[in-house]
């Protein structure tokens, strides 16, 4: 391993709670955008709170709010990880195969990011981090 | 192209379980070079400096993919393929560390003037592939890299 291998892996478990706040932000901003009209999105404009569209924003504020927070967080990513798979083959596989003709790339990408922190946990910047020292 | 090489690693890197990768992985890998292809061929008309993002990030997701495909091989490849391919697998941190930092100018450059919020700028997908090859550069390439062998010898 060379120095410069050496220095980007050094931050390694710092980079994990990262990318874990930043998954969970993302998310986050979908729940709220379908729940609660903020911002204002075209696209989540009719949706209800029990349909599945509203029951997937549900899952996507109260689970991606736990990934932000780190509390829980190989549990939450485990439900959205299933989330957006489930997303994925409902919502845009039907429309074609290849993800970048069907819009699914995000998708997949937050399915994939999930399925990682479900194995890896949440990293030192965590509330389970705090928990699990006590 | 570049999700291929991202999913790929994030399976690869802590999942361990082979069939994931031959099923998924190596149609991804096609796939990918086709769109890859189809974009190059047929956006004539868009700005040098987005086709230029572009290939830098298809380069980037190739080395990364390939550094994959290559540690599923047998050990006694690295002796006989020679230098070229050793290249390839040693660039898959500083490659995802790129690949980061085109993403953060892509979304800079194109996403951030439209909106404050991700979700209208529509640059979700940016940040995402941000992180995620922040996290890749940080994290290593995983057990299937050529890394992976070239410790194990």
């Amino acid at each position: 391993m060379n120095k410069f291998e050496k220095l980007l892996g050094s931050g390694e478990p710092y980079v994990l709670s990262i990318f874990r706040i930043m998954t969970g932000l993302l998310l986050f901003q979908y729940g709220v955008a379908k729940l609660f009209k903020f911002p204002a999105v075209p696209m989540f404009e009719k949706v209800e709170v029990l349909s599945l569209f509203g029951i997937a924003a549900i899952f996507e504020f109260i689970f991606g709010g736990l990934l932000i927070l780190g509390l829980f967080s190989r549990v939450a990513a485990f439900v959205l990880c299933g989330e957006m798979a489930f997303a994925y083959f409902i919502g845009h596989f039907p429309r074609g195969f290849i993800p970048l003709l069907n819009n699914g790339n995000t998708a997949i990408m937050f399915c994939f990011s999930c399925l990682l922190l479900a194995c890896a946990g949440g990293g030192p910047l965590s509330l389970d981090a705090i928990r699990d020292r006590k | 192209m570049l999700i291929g090489g991202i999913a790929l690693r994030v399976m690869a890197f802590r999942t361990g379980w082979m069939p994931t990768f031959l099923l998924y992985g190596l149609p991804g890998l096609t796939l990918g070079l086709v769109a890859v292809v189809a974009a190059v061929r047929n956006e004539t008309d868009v700005p040098f400096r987005t086709l230029l993002l572009n290939i830098i990030g298809g380069v980037g997701a190739a080395l990364i993919a390939f550094s994959a495909v290559q540690g599923y091989r047998d050990l006694n490849f690295l002796s006989t393929e020679g230098v070229a391919l050793l290249i390839l697998g040693l660039f898959t941190r500083p490659a995802a560390f790129i690949l980061s930092g085109e993403m953060a100018v892509a979304y800079f450059m194109v996403h951030a003037p439209r909106s404050f919020y991700p979700l209208v700028n529509g640059g979700t997908l940016a940040i995402i592939y941000c992180f995620a090859c922040l996290y890749l550069s940080s994290a290593g390439a995983g057990p299937w890299s050529l890394d992976a062998q070239m410790k194990r010898n």
